[in-house]
């Protein structure tokens, strides 16, 4: 007994030794577990930081979608930071922006008009990134072309690369400064410059001018749909007089169902079977679903429908009627009139205006390689056709439209009529443009209607050519409501005005040039022309181009 | 020390002992569990996530394509338990300014489809296997290459046991472009009489239609 409450006696505390391993153990257990959850907590606010910035770059692109449909933007120039974020800034290059900014990338180098957006966001350290790309197709009507009812070139557009549309007629009066074509055009393979008019083409001076030419190609054949040498020999194969005026293909079967069984020759209106090279042109197979027209005759004929008087084509009611135009009317040959010369419309079967590459079947087997040089089904080698620019409301969007941010939206107002507009857009207080490739300007010019107050608008940008890049050349988007005079201009972007187009001295444009429809309407340039064309980066305003979304993709963080 | 505060000093160490071994058994179960369920969540959050990003890059769904390379072959369908998408294809783009971005060759053409992988995702009853199993436990993701002609099979979670692919309440056809996809992930720790099963749920879109 003695021995047993000695051992006790040494074994005092014994108890709290064990219970406070016991609760060390535990404690560690403890320890354990709550690393565990801190783990899985850890992983949950990634897991949520990452959707969040992956919910702020997909909000990115959708904010960059609208911006680009209300301002238009300059791909590889434009940039904003989101706006669901704050403290953002641009990091001056669109081909590594920082993060919780958006950019409208360089174009790709094969196309101008399909750049991709970028939009970066991060959110606690957690990166996504969204890239979309957009392609930017012109509204119908316009493109990268100088159009004007009627053209006339006076002075030098031997250095011309871009096409030339007119409506009507086209003149130069000097033959040998006229476009040169590119050596490797053939009547087969147009390639730009392309001088193409609605009713003639005449040139006047030495060089082998072959004169008014009135017809497209050979046996004086007013039919024929495609360019082919002229009996004269003499005519460049880059000139097309007597293009077609496109029509929305709806449009063109109701014409060609229409009048079989109307008296549409009182409309001025001819329908005949085109040909090339004197040969009547037919298309195989004869039927399609669903039926191009309902005309049985014409079945199997690619046709060509002439004009000498507008009129109106109501695809719903399935009617052509004389002008004006009722409900769902559409007028065509706005510039012709009885006391103009026969206009052609439009040719061919029905294909979308948007399309026209498979007018290629017209001519070649489907299953042609290598037809005229082209892949897999050739080029067009039929006309191009000249549409009818739709008209602008000029004084509509002098207060209202800005140009990409950032960007420069200006008014300048000489006609008196007291239109003023709050700030932005800016007064202008001259005809200098002074937009940039880095901020562009909109610049909307009140100055009454067309044959009245004449604005000359001058730069301060420069381009040595259409080899340049244009990088310190003007960007931007010039529309007024009268004439506007080009002086010394150097100019990147579009110029779109209701009235006459003037030009002096040494003008330089890579875009466009539009004058409207009106048949009184004409571009006349007196200096040196440089019209380039190709495959240029141009400031993309929703007034010109429609946009669509092509592809989308979800980059993983850290990789842009 | 008297014999009965021997007792006592025992009686009382029994006691706590056995609150703190019933603790320390509840603690270990409850890590046990913590960790079945962190599993559970982790494979069905990645099994969705995955699956996610594939479909809203996909042009657009197809069904009945197999693709054989060598001894594996695989079928692409859309169903119910399974959803096959054709992405685009991916290359390295030159831009205007000079830049090059990786990314979906929008502007294709030539030898280059503009369709770049057949990708699905099923499940299967074994790892890294071409033969669905719609109880799983295994997502398989498998991939075909068009331009390399090569076929990618791997595992992306191993305790997936039911997949529900539904658009307006019916299984998925090759006509859906925005769907459900309700993934349920469930996993049992042998020996250990803890088992977890989770339900997620989310819709998708495909953005490159």
């Amino acid at each position: 007994m003695a021995a047993i409450r000695r051992a006790i006696g040494s074994e005092r505390g014994t108890a709290l030794v064990t219970a406070l391993i016991m609760l060390t153990v535990m404690g560690f257990f403890l320890i354990g577990f709550q690393g565990l959850n801190n783990t899985e907590l850890s992983f949950a606010g990634y897991a949520r930081n990452n959707t969040l910035a992956f919910n702020v770059a997909e909000a990115g692109i959708q904010e960059g979608i609208k911006r680009l449909n209300m301002s238009g933007a300059v791909p590889g120039s434009t940039c904003f930071a989101n706006s669901l974020t704050s403290g953002a800034t641009c990091s001056g290059s669109t081909s590594n922006p920082n993060t919780n900014t958006v950019a409208f990338q360089a174009a790709m180098s094969n196309n101008a008009n399909m750049f991709p957006v970028l939009s970066l966001a991060t959110t606690n350290g957690e990166a996504r990134a969204v890239r979309i790309f957009v392609q930017a197709v012109f509204k119908s009507g316009f493109n990268t072309v100088m159009f004007g009812p009627q053209i006339n070139f006076q002075g030098d557009t031997s250095p011309t690369t871009g096409d030339t549309y007119s409506a009507s007629g086209l003149t130069f009066q000097t033959y040998g400064k006229s476009p040169a074509p590119d050596p490797s055009a053939t009547a087969m393979n147009l390639i730009s410059p392309q001088v193409m008019a609605g009713t003639f083409i005449t040139c006047h001076g030495m060089g082998g001018c072959p004169g008014n030419i009135t017809v497209e190609c050979s046996s004086g054949s007013e039919t024929e749909v495609a360019p082919t040498n002229c009996p004269r020999g003499a005519a460049p194969v880059n000139w097309h007089p007597q293009t077609p005026v496109g029509m929305a293909a709806a449009d063109f079967a109701t014409v060609a169902n229409w009048c079989p069984g109307h008296s549409c020759g009182t409309l001025g209106i001819t329908i005949s079977q085109a040909t090339q090279n004197s040969t009547n042109l037919t298309y195989t197979p004869v039927s399609y679903t669903p039926s191009y027209w309902s005309h049985g005759g014409w079945n199997n004929e690619v046709l060509l429908i002439a004009t000498t008087a507008p009129f109106c084509v109501d695809s719903t009611l399935q009617v052509v009627t004389v002008p004006p135009c009722v409900g769902a009317g559409v007028y065509y040959a706005g510039t012709a009139g009885p006391t103009q010369p026969q206009r052609f419309v439009d040719w061919g079967l029905v294909s979308d205006d948007q399309s026209r590459a498979t007018s290629t079947l017209f001519f070649q087997p489907s299953t042609c390689s290598t037809c005229n040089n082209g892949s897999p089904n050739g080029k067009p080698n039929g006309i191009r056709y000249i549409p009818l620019i739709p008209a602008l409301n000029v004084l509509g969007m002098a207060c209202t439209v800005n140009i990409a941010s950032p960007g420069v939206s200006a008014f300048y107002n000489t006609s008196g009529d007291g239109l003023t507009c709050p700030n932005p857009p800016i007064q202008a207080g001259s005809g200098t443009f002074t937009g940039t490739k880095a901020a562009p300007e909109f610049l909307a010019i009140d100055n009454g209607p067309p044959g009245g107050s004449q604005v000359t608008l001058s730069s301060s940008g420069s381009a040595t050519g259409c080899s340049d890049n244009f990088n310190n050349a003007n960007w931007g988007v010039i529309v007024a409501t009268g004439d506007i005079n080009l002086q010394n201009f150097t100019f990147n972007g579009y110029i779109y005005t209701d009235g006459n187009v003037y030009s002096h001295g040494h003008v330089l444009v890579r875009g466009g040039i539009l004058s409207s429809q009106s048949s009184q309407d004409q571009i006349d340039t007196l200096g040196t022309l440089q019209f380039c064309g190709g495959n240029a980066v141009l400031p993309l305003v929703p007034q010109f181009y429609n946009f669509t979304q092509v592809s989308w993709e979800d980059r993983p963080g850290g990789q842009q | 020390m008297t014999i009965l505060e021997l007792m006592v000093v025992m009686i009382i160490l029994s006691i706590a002992l056995d609150a703190m071994f019933s603790l320390l058994l509840a603690s270990y179960k409850a890590y046990w569990k913590g960790d079945v369920a962190t599993q559970v969540q982790q494979g069905g959050r990645i099994a969705l996530t995955r699956m996610i990003r594939d479909v809203r890059a996909g042009r657009r769904l197809v069904t009945g394509v197999t693709r054989t390379v060598g001894s594996t072959s695989v079928n692409f369908n859309t169903s119910c338990t399974q959803v096959s998408t054709v992405q685009p294809h991916l290359g390295n783009i030159t831009l205007s300014d000079g830049s090059s971005i990786y990314a979906p060759d929008a502007n294709a053409t030539g030898t280059i489809p503009y369709d770049g992988y057949d990708v699905t995702y099923y499940l299967a009853a074994t790892n890294n296997s071409t033969t669905p199993n719609t109880s799983g436990p295994y997502l398989i993701r498998a991939s075909y290459d068009i331009v390399a002609n090569t076929i990618t099979v791997s595992n992306v979670a191993a305790n997936i046991t039911s997949l529900n692919l539904s658009s307006g309440g019916s299984c998925i056809t090759t006509a859906s472009r925005e769907f459900t996809m309700l993934v349920t992930a469930s996993q049992t720790q042998t020996g250990q009489g803890v088992s977890s099963q989770i339900v997620i749920k989310d819709d998708v879109t495909l953005r490159n239609q």
